[in-house]
């Protein structure tokens, strides 16, 4: 079932950060450090399946959106990459219910040409045409059963082979937001200038970006003083495949895991029980199977 | 299909180092860094699915196990933890009928008591009697098909609570005593959890004659050169995976929470990305049929 928080904060005007996961502990992890939202990136998801991006299936989407859903107990809406809907309007529909069966609250559909292309990893975007684009969205929103399942509609043709420019990306969300999308999500943007732009061209609705990264990159407050209202971070499984790569690495040369000092030990296991609850099973046990014998 | 690269490696005399995973891209990473076999611990699994150890299925594992084994396309024999099999003779074979299929290499089957207790995880652990363990890798053996699907028998009774059955709790000695009884009914390994210092591991070794020997590497400072010496033949990394993965994150997005900005670009793991992902292989077709433009 779709949660009706997410639509709740955008339209209280509220920020929303989501952070990207991939399976229950991911995003345990993400509510445990206070995330109230939730983001399946389709790289992501191309990582954990082995395939890419262009290769994954919608099943495969929904299935590793369950799996973080379900991590957290159904309880935090999930924003979900479906990319391009996986095909023409009536693949468009399919995907939008097999998503909101998956315990989804939001996807977020683009224009790019369906079957991906790898070639999109290397920066050649390939975009469908407005009318094609604008009846994906159309039936997108004509599929779905709650209100508060929603379609974020993305386009990439600003930055795409076909040589977009920043009118054209309007002139889609424009488009977009004739047939009843719910949020705003533009690509390629080339900075702050291109950013506000989007945002004094495309009015009165909420509009979504990937989070910066680095000392030079924006922040939350930047984006917020921008009008964004949805920011997306799709670094995680970077990070975790990083840190997994460096340790074994180390194993590799040395024989012998990084020395960790203790307390940082003690912190991860902590941690972890806490994601886990095992201090509720403790709780249980020293109850039943492991009270004292009369 | 059991990969017979392991029984041939042990056989050889040769060391089985097998880093912890739980996922594709971990598998696959762990194939690009150039090792040779891979593990899928119970409580690193009952910790990405989020329930815990004792509350996994042999359903979830063997899932687990056939991904992480499809992953590197079979070409890296996987273990797998099947804690204690599941439960009475009857479940154990369905267990090494069920992991079997699933295409792993070899598994190890416990003597804790089953159900599993989350209190395991306190250190506490309870052992069943001799002979119950002793039946659980009896049948093991019997179930399986193939002579290259190797069973493990891990016995916890160094560190074992009293019972009516063990009045003095667990001891080294009696490690030993369920390695000789798991052996008697063909067990290829044996796994003496709890060892933490050189002298148990060269002890237990030193009893423990003619058969491949699995150590755990991650607590302690003990490393493969160590397990190497002390004569054991197999080294598994239950838990610095996840460990690994958990704190990058934790770190990362504390900081976004905390300053508002992430705190790196991780650029540098752009290439990393696209070889688990396959993406080389992929670009190459594109471009013999001019999808690169």
């Amino acid at each position: 079932m779709p949660r009706p928080e997410l639509r709740h904060m955008l339209e209280r005007g509220e920020t929303v950060l989501a952070p990207g996961v991939w399976d229950a502990i991911t995003a345990r992890l993400m509510r445990h450090l206070g995330f109230k939202c939730l983001y399946i990136p389709g790289s992501g998801t191309g990582v954990v399946v082995g395939e890419s991006e262009p290769l994954t299936t919608l099943t495969q989407t929904a299935m590793v959106a369950e799996r973080a859903s379900e991590g957290v107990g159904d309880e935090l809406p999930v924003i979900v990459d479906v990319m391009c809907g996986y095909g023409n309007p009536i693949h468009v529909q399919s995907t939008v219910s097999t998503l909101e069966d998956a315990g989804a609250t939001a996807i977020h559909i683009e224009d790019q040409l369906y079957p991906g292309r790898a070639h999109y990893f290397r920066g050649l975007e390939h975009v469908v045409s407005l009318e094609e684009y604008q009846q994906r969205i159309e039936y997108a929103v004509k599929a779905r059963r709650s209100r508060d399942f929603l379609i974020i509609a993305r386009n990439d043709v600003y930055h795409a082979v076909e040589k977009g420019t920043r009118e054209d990306a309007v002139k889609r969300a424009h488009a977009a937001l004739e047939v009843g999308a719910d949020a705003i999500f533009i690509t390629g943007d080339q900075g702050v200038d291109d950013l506000r732009y989007f945002r004094s061209e495309v009015k009165d609705v909420p509009m979504t970006v990937v989070g910066g990264a680095g000392p030079t990159g924006l922040s939350v407050d930047d984006y917020k003083s921008m009008g964004y209202q949805i920011i997306l971070y799709i670094a995680t499984i970077n990070a975790s495949l990083r840190a997994i790569r460096d340790t074994y690495l180390r194993v590799k040369e040395s024989g012998y895991l990084p020395e960790v000092p203790q307390e940082q030990v003690d912190e991860v296991r902590n941690l972890t029980n806490t994601l886990l609850g095992f201090e509720e099973k403790w709780a249980v046990e020293a109850a039943t199977t492991e009270a004292p014998r009369s | 299909m059991a990969n017979a690269k392991m029984r041939q490696t042990l056989e050889q005399g040769v060391m089985v180092v097998a880093p912890g995973a739980y996922d594709t891209p971990t598998a696959r990473l762990m194939q690009q860094l150039g090792f040779e076999a891979l593990y899928v611990g119970g409580s690193q699994t009952g910790t990405v699915l989020g329930t815990t150890e004792p509350l996994t299925t042999v359903t979830q594992m063997a899932d687990v196990g056939r991904t992480v084994a499809r992953a590197c396309r079979e070409e890296l024999p996987v273990i797998l933890d099947a804690g204690t099999g599941f439960g009475d003779p009857v479940h154990v074979m369905y267990t090494v009928e069920t992991l079997e299929a699933a295409g792993v290499t070899a598994i190890h089957i416990e003597d804790q008591f089953f159900p599993k207790r989350v209190s395991y995880h306190l250190g506490l652990e309870h052992v069943v009697p001799i002979d119950v363990y002793q039946q659980r890798l009896e049948h093991a053996v019997k179930a399986r098909k193939s002579r290259d699907f190797l069973i493990i028998g891990r016995s916890d009774g160094l560190n074992a609570a009293p019972d009516s059955w063990l009045p003095d709790g667990g001891s080294r000695e009696e490690v030993v005593k369920r390695a000789h009884a798991a052996m008697e009914v063909g067990v290829d390994v044996i796994m003496p959890m709890g060892s933490r210092s050189k002298e148990d591991l060269q002890y237990m070794r030193s009893q423990i004659k003619d058969i491949p020997m699995l150590a755990l590497a991650g607590s302690g400072t003990l490393g493969i050169p160590d397990f190497q010496a002390a004569g054991y033949q197999i080294v598994i990394y239950p838990s610095a995976t996840i460990q690994a993965s958990i704190r990058a994150i934790y770190d990362v997005y504390g900081h976004l929470v905390k300053t508002g900005t992430m705190p790196e670009q991780m650029s540098d793991t752009r290439d990393l990305m696209s070889i688990l992902s396959q993406l080389p292989e992929k670009w190459a077709v594109e471009e013999e049929i001019g999808h690169n433009r």
